[in-house]
């Protein structure tokens, strides 16, 4: 692994700012992140199905990378970090969260099926998620890559004058990954727990300026998640990235006296930037978007509740509640932020959903 | 009072229904299950005529449990040899024994007369295999994915921090 010394800057002019770029990415995620001396570090990847946006070999073509992170092992987050990783020439180190990636990929190379007509179903839709998770990985092993898991007691990392603290997965949970490795390696069919457990919370720190990435961490992640972050008595956050595609198993929105959520970590004056991902159309929960409303300027990518017409139905199911599961409305191809050190910052793309015509109301 | 199953006796099964709506024609092999049937003594409201009660299933879908996400599952149909992905309430196939990921089941529409009423639609859920049925599905990469999966093994398995 290198030296945290040898993280240089790929150009020598400081812009002395720090930018963040997400991009529309159908029901995944991609954010970039631009340092100060131009290096890149990449926090998820998922090519877009609405064609809005450069592909990402366009947007990383002849920069530094500093880091290419897979934020969860799910391939929402992680399909279009396949070719940066297979074909970019520059790029540092590789990280991650997935505890005994050997032991987790055969895992999931194994799943539950049933004797029924619908059995190769079950079966292509698992080997989708294996192929995506072999195909990553085996692209860093190829290259060689040097690699940094990533857990709550990994100390604060320093990447061109930005920090960027690790607020989660907590050790605790790692553990109960391994645990079930080992039972399964003993013939018991015990199940994964839910992958998006192993999120990684990402605060990045720049001067006064703090941006909080919060992957798809659940309401187990925050609970030690925002400990962490007053712990580490950080300022309070600028602009968050709305965890879980903004679900209700993510967001504590009546919590007990003395229980954080997300948005607790969040600054007041000035209202913080919330940037939602909600590409298909069960996603934001609605009352989890009125609570993001009533608490922060919402700028979306894509959002479920938006511009709604008419739920689909292609196969005419009338049961309540019944409807296919389909994309979002895009509502920003791209949004942009650039922050300077001293709390300052710009908005450069994209709308809000103050003034965006299709916001759900 | 009359009970017992109605399954191949009063209960007309697919039979044609003269309401000028068009019916898909019903699949063979379907039965109703347990339909009691009152008689008009035994419930003790003169007057009331028995009831005619025809069902017929006017449509079969085949499907498995993704995953449950609170009051909402996911499920995917198979429709055309094509998987499509539906939200259905997790109660509806809870209380029908439809719970566990991967879980195969049959979704019956079934249309349901009444005497002469207006025939209404409704929906049967059964599961096609039980939970305690499932094994465990080793996945076959090709070739390519086993070379890199051994990569992946030979790096992985060393490099831990």
């Amino acid at each position: 692994m290198k030296s945290e010394s040898k993280n240089e800057p790929s150009s020598s002019r400081s812009s002395g700012k720090l930018r963040v770029d997400f991009y529309e990415s159908g029901d995944g995620e991609t954010i970039l992140i631009t340092f100060p001396h131009g290096g890149l570090g990449i926090v998820d990847g998922h090519p877009t199905p609405h064609g809005g946006r450069p592909p990402i070999a366009d947007l990383t073509a002849g920069k530094h990378i500093h880091f290419v992170c897979l934020s969860h092992p799910h391939a929402d987050h992680g399909v279009d970090l396949i070719p940066v990783v297979e074909s970019h020439p520059d790029i540092e180190s590789f990280w991650h969260s997935t505890s005994d990636v050997e032991a987790f990929i055969y895992c999931i190379t194994e799943t539950d099926n049933y004797p029924s007509p619908v059995r190769q179903f079950v079966h292509d839709l698992k080997r989708g998620w294996a192929e995506f998770l072999v195909d990553l990985y085996g692209a860093v092993a190829k290259r060689n890559l040097d690699v940094r898991q990533l857990h709550s007691n990994v100390k604060p990392i320093q990447v061109d004058g930005v920090t960027l603290y690790i607020l989660s997965p907590e050790e605790l949970v790692k553990n109960r990954f391994v645990q079930t490795y080992r039972e399964r390696a003993a013939g018991r069919l015990k199940r994964l727990p839910d992958p998006n457990l192993l999120s990684t919370v990402l605060a990045l720190r720049y001067g006064s300026s703090v941006l909080l990435l919060g992957s798809d961490a659940l309401k187990d992640n925050w609970s030690s998640a925002t400990r962490r972050y007053r712990e580490s008595k950080l300022p309070r956050a600028l602009l968050l990235k709305v965890p879980h595609h903004g679900a209700s198993n993510a967001l504590l929105i009546h919590p007990r006296r003395g229980v954080a959520n997300y948005l607790d970590l969040c600054s007041r004056d000035p209202r913080p930037k919330a940037v939602l991902f909600a590409g298909d159309a069960k996603h934001p929960s609605p009352e989890v978007y009125q609570t993001l409303r009533a608490r922060a300027d919402v700028c979306c990518l894509s959002n479920g509740l938006a511009g709604q017409t008419a739920v689909a139905n292609p196969l005419g199911i009338a049961i309540p509640g019944a409807r296919a599961v389909t994309l979002s409305r895009v509502c920003n191809p791209m949004i942009s932020f650039e922050f300077d050190e001293n709390g300052g910052f710009v908005q450069h793309t994209g709308v809000g959903c103050e003034v965006c015509p299709t916001a759900p109301r | 009072m009359i009970s017992g199953s109605a399954a191949g006796r009063a209960v007309a099964i697919a039979e044609p229904l003269e309401t000028g709506i068009a019916y898909t024609v019903p699949q063979a092999g379907v039965t109703v299950e347990s339909i009691r049937v009152r008689t008009p003594e035994a419930s003790g409201r003169p007057g009331k005529q028995p009831k005619n009660i025809r069902q017929r299933v006017l449509r079969r879908l085949r499907g498995l449990l993704i995953e449950k996400q609170g009051t909402e599952s996911r499920v995917a149909f198979v429709e055309n040899d094509q998987p499509i992905q539906y939200y259905l309430p997790t109660d509806r196939l809870r209380m029908s024994g439809i719970v566990a990921q991967n879980q195969p089941f049959e979704m019956d529409e079934v249309e349901i007369q009444v005497n002469d009423g207006v025939p209404i639609v409704g929906y049967r859920f059964r599961p096609s295999a039980r939970p305690s049925d499932s094994f465990v599905d080793s996945i076959d990469l090709d070739e390519e994915r086993k070379q890199k999966r051994a990569l992946i093994f030979k790096k992985f398995g060393k490099a831990k921090s």
